[in-house]
């Protein structure tokens, strides 16, 4: 049984790896691809399963929708408008403070628990680990996003609606969003407390979200500030504008903060 | 299966491990003994990939643990000494999920994780959640992940720590019937468990292999006298003087505690037992017991650490 | 020399940490200097302070470089220094990318009324822009202005490498204001070459204007025959032309009245001359001077309405000319069949853009069919502009009864029409000529109804060859307005801050107690 293993896992023999068709090559890599992919599938999941039988799951979903909600039902029925720009950057302020709670258990849990450890011996990439727990936060974030559709629907039921600007803010969200939870996957890489993880997380978003409060003088420092300012980027989507240089940053950030994250796994190995 | 070259691993400025060098054979049991803080959770996680050497290397199968980590550890089931579990998990997802990531082929999933939890003893609470298990049942869960992808090479950290008597004879058993059919390294502190299960024994402290050998061999080995106890009906004073006088002895002592046990230490490699009989006999103080005394692993261990500690100072 | 180093090294290696502090600390308030106190007299005082922190951050290297190299050499030497290496080079590579991805950018937006998109008149002008300038605002940076304007003059920016803008708050930066001059907030001030132009509480109309201003020239000329009971384009009631003029004067026209019978001549300044629906005939001299402008290479728009005066011997030199008679259509607004709905453009520089836009409604008013001669003048293009359905008709008299009767002649009619010098022929002729079946459309009552201004514009945009003004603006969409019942309130309500959130409750207990 063992031997059907080792054969159907990895091992081929480099005759019959010559020997192979470029079809069989291409399919054979089709397959590898996939299977690296299902891994962080995988890991992906379980994170999600894991995240919703935590209390703090619905804890933070409640806190969310009841703010949200709130906040709906103020732009909407009693500023009688259906320019919902102030209800998204609202849901993006408010993400700020739940997304370290998505993110904070990703790798401190797990290292405190030991388990990073077994995942980390498993014949697994760091890059396949990293890139699968912050893809399980990345679907909570959907879970959770997905739970405000409700204003677009009702929006439409009521009033005349340019929705343009509401899928551009989803978009923009999700973008925002993914930067952010790369973010906290760092810090929880950092640590094996939860609570630093979070607060940690929680201090870096809010500096990347003040930073461009007094950046509204001329040149230099003031427009680097901009730049890097999550929140500041945000606001365009929210306007119904979908700009590639946002999106280049936010994956930059992302791609970033989640190589860091690998490097920071990868740094047991020689520190 | 197992080749570990000039192991050398720095915590800082700690010395974890010192110039370690050993191999282990397809289908041997080995073990790793040494007092906690020796190295042997070192050891153990640079086999399996988790930390590097700073110097040497370590290959599983032909794959060195650095440069082809992923292809190593497709050899390797290892149980750390903290038993890593998901608690909110049942034993059976969390089996499912720990095949899956070890690449069992998803038609294979189901049988093997039935095959272990089979092996482990983990019929009665394969749909519970792990959180609420006992201390029992989570180490058995350990070893059943690191068994569910059927790898040739099993590596236990303390396999048997925090578990009661019975627990303990049971995760013995199962790690002998193991070695059967996979190449295990376990480490203990525990030195029955050593001699119980292993063919082979790594006595690893401060960092460096301080002797390898089979359990036997080592007591063997590590013999410098053999030791033979007399019990006798009548100790009269001058028994141990006419003994002492016999050849090849080096020492008659009465054992402390013992009225009419003597210990007496012969020259290794000569069986003085027949003259001492004879003797004993001869002088008519009623022969009740001649047997060699065996020499424990503890008494060994513990001479193999004191004479360290003399070569070192 | 290296005898020297070696008696110090092991002395100055004592304070290695001192020396790598005092480095960076050094370096970081060299830079602070640098970006934060900018004193015209100090500037050379954070090169000394930059340098100097670097220097002892080469000495603390040199005096351990054995230290180092040896770490260096080690496992644990290389990995780390592999990592980090690496993770700058990481950095380094993600702001190129993120540096090049703001430089190179493309903006979709998704609104319906396409607020953050410029006019297309604006991207064209911009597009054309040769000379550098400067955009300073002025707003306060608490006023939802501020966003509104930046994100404006940000799209200048993007639109053409020639502009550069910045919008700031006036109490923050009085020195910059004092250089622009500035005193009162709510302005943005233009500058190219020196030149400056200043708009208070100005849109995107007024800032586009405000650089034509800048990088005109010449203004351009444009002169309205009078005298012969023409439209007049300073009147301000519905028949007149007021409206057209101040279009006009924004894309910086300049607009004059042209009294033909006593100058005998059109002046040499004159870029397009229009003749609006002139009732009384032109005197022989000054059929004269039209002509002479015309061969001349002149530009004119000529619009007649059925009973206007007959011009048909200037036109007919073009192989154009005025049928008698009223158009009426199918397609009409209800009130006044004499009001035409028109949605036949044909290909022309001067229809493009309706036609990309679909904005395909004008609105004509007691229109004359056109007429084209079999033979076309050597060297010229006749193109249609306008076109009525084939269902229309052609009546000679406006009397009580206007449904089609049999001897009426059926359409298609023709109701615009441009003449160009065709592209084949050489340089000397540049006459320009655009005839329309109808004066009515531009005035002061029908100018804002459909596209009617942007098709004016449009027409003496053409004839002027300001070509990259020739596009049509987006229309604005009044706010979404609505009223809300009560029950519609406490739904939204109910749903959105109790009953979802309760969900997720039920949910979550859910979940536990399976868990149980």
């Amino acid at each position: 049984m063992r031997e059907v293993f080792s054969v159907s896992t990895s091992i081929v023999e480099p005759t019959a790896r010559s020997r192979m068709g470029l079809r069989h090559r291409l399919k054979a890599l089709i397959r590898h691809i996939g299977s690296w992919f299902y891994i962080i599938w995988l890991i992906a999941w379980r994170e999600v399963k894991a995240f919703f039988t935590s209390w703090i799951a619905y804890a933070m979903l409640i806190f969310f929708l009841v703010l949200c909600g709130y906040i709906f039902f103020a732009i909407f029925m009693v500023g009688r408008t259906s320019d919902m720009r102030y209800f998204f950057w609202d849901v993006a302020i408010i993400l700020m403070f739940i997304v370290p709670t998505m993110t904070m258990r990703l790798f401190a849990e797990e290292r405190r628990l030991g388990t990073l450890e077994l995942l980390l011996t498993s014949p697994v990439s760091d890059w396949q680990v990293v890139l699968g727990k912050f893809m399980g936060s990345f679907i909570v974030l959907c879970i959770t996003l997905s739970l405000t559709l409700y204003v677009p629907v009702i929006v439409k039921r009521i009033a005349n609606p340019d929705l343009g600007p509401y899928w551009s803010a989803y978009i923009g969200l999700l973008f925002y969003g993914a930067a952010m939870l790369a973010i906290g996957a760092f810090w929880s890489a950092t640590t094996d407390n939860q609570i630093i993880a979070a607060i940690a997380t929680f201090g870096t978003l809010l500096m990347l979200y003040i930073i461009s409060w007094p950046a509204e003088g001329v040149g230099g420092w003031s427009e680097l500030f901009q730049r890097i300012s999550l929140y500041h980027r945000y606001k365009d989507f929210a306007d119904g504008l979908v700009d590639t240089k946002h999106i280049v940053f936010y994956v930059m950030l992302t791609l970033l903060a989640l190589y860091f994250a690998v490097r920071t796994i990868e740094s047991r190995l020689w520190r | 299966m197992i080749e570990v070259r000039n192991l050398t691993k720095y915590y800082g400025t700690l010395k974890a491990l010192d110039d370690v060098s050993f191999t282990v054979k397809r289908g041997e049991v080995i073990g790793f003994l040494g007092p906690n803080g020796a190295g042997k959770t070192t050891a153990m996680r640079i086999i399996c990939g988790y930390l590097s050497p700073t110097e040497g290397t370590a290959k599983v199968a032909g794959y060195d643990v650095i440069e082809n980590p992923t292809e190593a550890r497709k050899f390797i089931g290892y149980m750390p000494e903290t038993v890593p579990l998901y608690n909110e998990m049942t034993v059976r997802s969390y089996l499912h999920y720990m095949a899956a990531l070890r690449q069992v082929p998803k038609g294979q999933r189901k049988e093997r994780v039935d095959y272990v939890v089979e092996r482990c003893g983990l019929k009665e609470v394969v749909d519970n959640i792990i959180g609420t298990l006992s201390k029992g049942y989570r180490q058995r869960v350990g070893i059943a992940q690191a068994l569910v992808h059927d790898p040739p090479v099993l590596v236990l950290d303390e396999p048997t720590i925090g578990l009661d008597p019975i627990q303990v004879v049971e995760v013995r058993q199962l790690i002998k019937e193991l070695g059967n059919e996979h190449t295990v390294i376990l480490s203990t502190h525990i030195l029955p468990e050593v001699s119980m299960t292993c063919k082979r024994v790594l006595i690893i402290h401060r960092g460096r292999i301080v002797a390898e050998d089979t359990p036997d061999g080592l007591e063997r080995r590590l013999r410098r006298s053999e030791r033979i106890l007399v019990r006798l009906l009548r100790t009269p004073e001058e028994a141990v003087s006419s003994l002492e006088r016999l050849p090849n002895i080096i020492r008659v002592e009465r054992v402390r505690g013992e009225a009419n046990l003597l210990a007496i230490e012969t020259r290794p490699g000569v069986d003085m037992r027949p003259q001492i009989a004879e003797h004993v006999v001869g002088k008519g103080w009623g022969l009740l017991e001649l047997r060699r005394d065996e020499m424990t692993l503890e008494e060994i261990f513990l001479n193999i650490i004191t004479r360290e500690e003399v070569i070192r100072a | 020399m290296l005898s020297a180093f070696r008696s110090i090294q092991p002395r100055v290696r004592r304070w290695t940490s001192t020396l790598v502090i005092f480095g960076l600390a050094l370096i970081l308030s060299g830079i602070t200097v640098k970006t934060a106190w900018r004193h015209a007299k100090f500037e050379w005082l954070w090169i000394v302070i930059t340098s100097v922190g670097v220097c002892s951050f080469i000495v603390a290297f040199a005096v351990n470089y054995e230290s180092i190299l040896s770490f260096l050499l080690t496992r644990r030497g290389r990995m780390g220094t592999n990592a980090l290496i690496s993770a700058l080079l990481m950095a380094a590579i993600v702001v190129m990318v993120g540096w090049i991805g703001d430089r190179h950018h493309i903006r979709l937006d998704w609104t319906r009324t396409k607020r953050h998109t410029l006019s297309p008149q604006t991207l064209k002008i911009l597009k054309g822009l040769k000379k550098k300038i400067t955009i300073v605002g002025f707003y306060r940076r608490d006023s939802f202005e501020f966003e509104r304007i930046r994100d404006l003059l940000e799209s200048y920016e993007d639109a053409s490498p020639n502009i550069r803008a910045m919008v700031v708050d006036l109490r923050d930066n009085p020195l910059l204001a004092e250089k622009y001059g500035v005193t009162s907030t709510s302005t943005v001030v233009f500058e190219c070459e020196g030149k400056r132009e200043v708009v208070s509480f100005g849109s995107e109309q007024e800032f586009t204007s405000a650089i034509l201003k800048l990088t005109r020239e010449r203004k351009k000329k444009i002169y309205f025959v009078q005298g012969h009971g023409e439209h007049s384009y300073s009147s301000y009631d519905d028949e007149g032309y007021s409206r057209v003029k101040d279009f006009l004067e924004k894309l910086e026209y300049k607009v004059e009245g042209l009294e033909l019978m006593r100058k005998q001549q059109v002046p040499k300044d004159c870029d397009v001359l229009v003749i609006a629906g002139p009732q009384k005939p032109f005197m022989p001299e000054e059929i004269e001077a039209l002509k002479r402008y015309l061969k001349g290479g002149g530009k004119a728009l000529i619009m007649l309405d059925p009973k206007s005066a007959d011009m048909n011997e200037v036109l007919e030199e073009y192989g154009v000319g005025v049928k008698s008679g009223y158009v009426f259509d199918i397609v009409t607004l209800a009130r006044d069949p004499r009001v035409l709905l028109i949605t036949n453009f044909e290909h022309h520089d001067i229809t493009r853009p309706f036609m990309k836009a679909r904005a395909n409604a004008l609105l004509l008013a007691e229109c004359a069919a056109l007429k084209k001669s079999e033979k076309t003048p050597t060297g010229y293009t006749v193109t249609e502009l306008l076109k009525t359905t084939s269902e229309a008709w052609l009546k000679m008299e406006l009397t009580e009864n206007i449904a089609p009767t049999r001897e009426d002649e059926r359409g298609p009619f023709t109701l615009a029409l441009a003449v160009a010098p065709s592209s084949t022929a050489d340089g000397e002729k540049k006459t320009r000529l655009v005839l329309i079946g109808d004066s009515d459309f531009a005035s002061n009552q029908f100018v804002p109804a459909f596209y009617n201004a942007d098709f004016f514009l449009n027409t003496i945009n053409w004839l002027a060859q300001e070509e990259e003004l020739v596009e049509i603006k987006p229309r604005e969409e009044p706010p979404d307005t609505f009223m809300p019942t009560g029950r519609q309130q406490l739904f939204v309500f109910l749903w959105s801050v109790i009953v979802l959130p309760l969900v997720v409750l039920m949910a979550g207990i859910g979940v536990w107690l399976s868990r149980r």
